[in-house]
């Protein structure tokens, strides 16, 4: 396969889904076959095997993994190369135990064409950006509404501050309330991703919450952070508007979902590559 | 102009306003298309133009060559039209608006987005039947960079996900219909 597509990525590298240059096994297979050019339907299954196994322990010795599909390969390979010893009953026509790897690899030699003319293809047209689709109906952001930025932070880490100190003096009290059992045996650090989802639902049902009630569906410190490096995460993808309101013991931060951010858009190129 | 109605019956909504001309057919779907970026079906550009899906689709092919000569491209999809950039010129696009990273396919995901291209809607197992190694990190990226998408369940122990190609591969590919794919054993 030529280089033209600019594909041999971080993907190929991983022993997992490829060794060295070769996709799979098929494709070791086809390169040994078309190298010699062998008839795909008649193939010398002893010597294919031999120049397979050869492969195989030159990988090996240049320590790289081999994935569990390579080996199976060979054993097919031996098993076929077994059963083409076994003399032929005469009368019965056998199928010969070559066909089915030869079907396969027909199949993944059809694929591999398809796969250069794809290439090709997404050579030329790969680079046709596409804008996502004008907002005209963003809902009216509110006045109170604030944009990222250092005051942004400046509020926030304040408003933290205030909770953590509140949950550090008092924790007792705070953990009181709860299980006797969770200070001792929660011990592990609260997983992110489950504030996070946790959070977005929580202000779905809600419309809009306070900095402080945000938080303190939290019990623990660690769950505490973990809403915190939730919230700072979701405004930083912009699913979270954070709308500021003076009050008398301070500004008042409120949170509402950002609904006009398309939660399932598809990725577009600038987004990032397949491989990353 | 005469595609405008000059009075506006409000007690009767449903009036028969004149069907546009053709140029103001091409404005609207260019207008449309412009503000959605994403594809447009023709059936609702035809709603909102007041003319038949036949024309609007009509149209929109024969405004598509128009474009060849410009930067952005008209594509016409089987039930919908598109606009987008023309791909020669990504790298400038990008150099303009300081996009560094690049839409990449790994050999893997080409050869798990061909199977699933002549095959679809297709399992996990069907294409990696055919590659005879895993490939399910290829088909999750594809996915997730919008590609392939999930098109429903197989009806077979496991219900397993049956995936097929999206739009997005068909503009970048520039395919307009599946049935436009060489067939397999023609391509040489």
């Amino acid at each position: 396969m030529d280089n033209n597509h600019g594909v041999r990525t971080a993907e190929d590298s991983s022993p997992l889904y490829s060794v060295g240059d070769f996709s799979g096994p098929l494709d070791v297979l086809l390169s040994l076959v078309e190298k010699d050019k062998i008839d795909i339907a008649d193939i010398p299954i002893a010597l294919i095997l031999d120049q397979y196994l050869e492969y195989l322990e030159l990988r090996q010795a240049l320590d790289m993994d081999i994935a569990g599909e390579f080996i199976e390969m060979a054993s097919t390979l031996l098993l076929i190369k077994s059963r083409m010893l076994l003399p032929k009953k005469e009368k019965e026509e056998e199928e010969d135990p070559r066909a089915e790897l030869a079907r396969r690899l027909l199949e993944y030699k059809q694929i591999k064409l398809a796969v250069e003319y794809l290439g090709e293809r997404f050579e030329m047209f790969g680079g046709r950006f596409a804008k996502e689709p004008t907002n005209t109906f963003e809902p009216e952001p509110k006045e109170s509404d604030v944009k990222l930025g250092l005051h942004t932070v400046i509020m926030l880490e304040s408003a933290f501050r205030r909770i953590w100190n509140r949950f550090g003096g008092d924790e007792e009290e705070l953990l009181k309330s709860g299980e006797a059992s969770v200070r001792v045996v929660n011990r592990s650090y609260y997983p992110l991703n489950a504030k996070i989802i946790g959070l977005m639902r929580l202000l779905y049902k809600c419309g809009e919450m306070t900095f402080e009630e945000l938080m303190l569906t939290s019990r623990t410190r660690s769950e505490l952070v973990a809403a915190f490096t939730a919230i700072l995460e979701l405004l930083k993808a912009g699913r979270f508007v954070i709308s500021v309101i003076p009050g008398e013991e301070g500004e008042k931060l409120i949170f509402r979902l950002d609904l006009t951010h398309r939660r399932n858009r598809i990725k577009e190129e600038e987004d990032g590559g397949i491989d990353e | 102009m005469t595609s405008e109605p000059e009075t506006l019956n409000l007690f009767e909504p449903e009036i028969e306003t004149e069907k546009p001309d053709e140029i103001t057919v091409r404005k609207i779907i260019e207008a449309v298309l412009f503000t959605a970026g994403e594809p447009v079906n023709y059936s609702k550009l035809a709603q909102a133009a007041g003319v038949s899906e036949e024309e609007i689709k009509n149209t929109a092919e024969e405004m598509a060559p128009e474009y060849l000569d410009r930067g952005i491209r008209l594509l016409c999809f089987e039930d919908g039209a598109q606009l987008c950039t023309a791909g020669e010129f990504a790298a400038e696009v990008k150099k303009a608006l300081g996009i560094t990273k690049t839409l990449t396919l790994s050999r893997s995901a080409l050869e798990v987005l061909a199977i699933i291209a002549y095959n679809q809607p297709a399992t996990r197992t069907y294409v990696e039947q055919v590659r005879g190694i895993d490939s399910g990190y290829s088909i999750n990226q594809l996915v997730s960079c919008g590609m392939i998408e999930i098109r429903g369940r197989l009806d077979a122990p496991g219900k397993p996900n049956l995936y097929g190609t999206t739009e997005m591969f068909l503009r970048l590919f520039g395919i307009s219909s599946l049935g436009e794919l060489p067939p397999l054993d023609v391509i040489k």
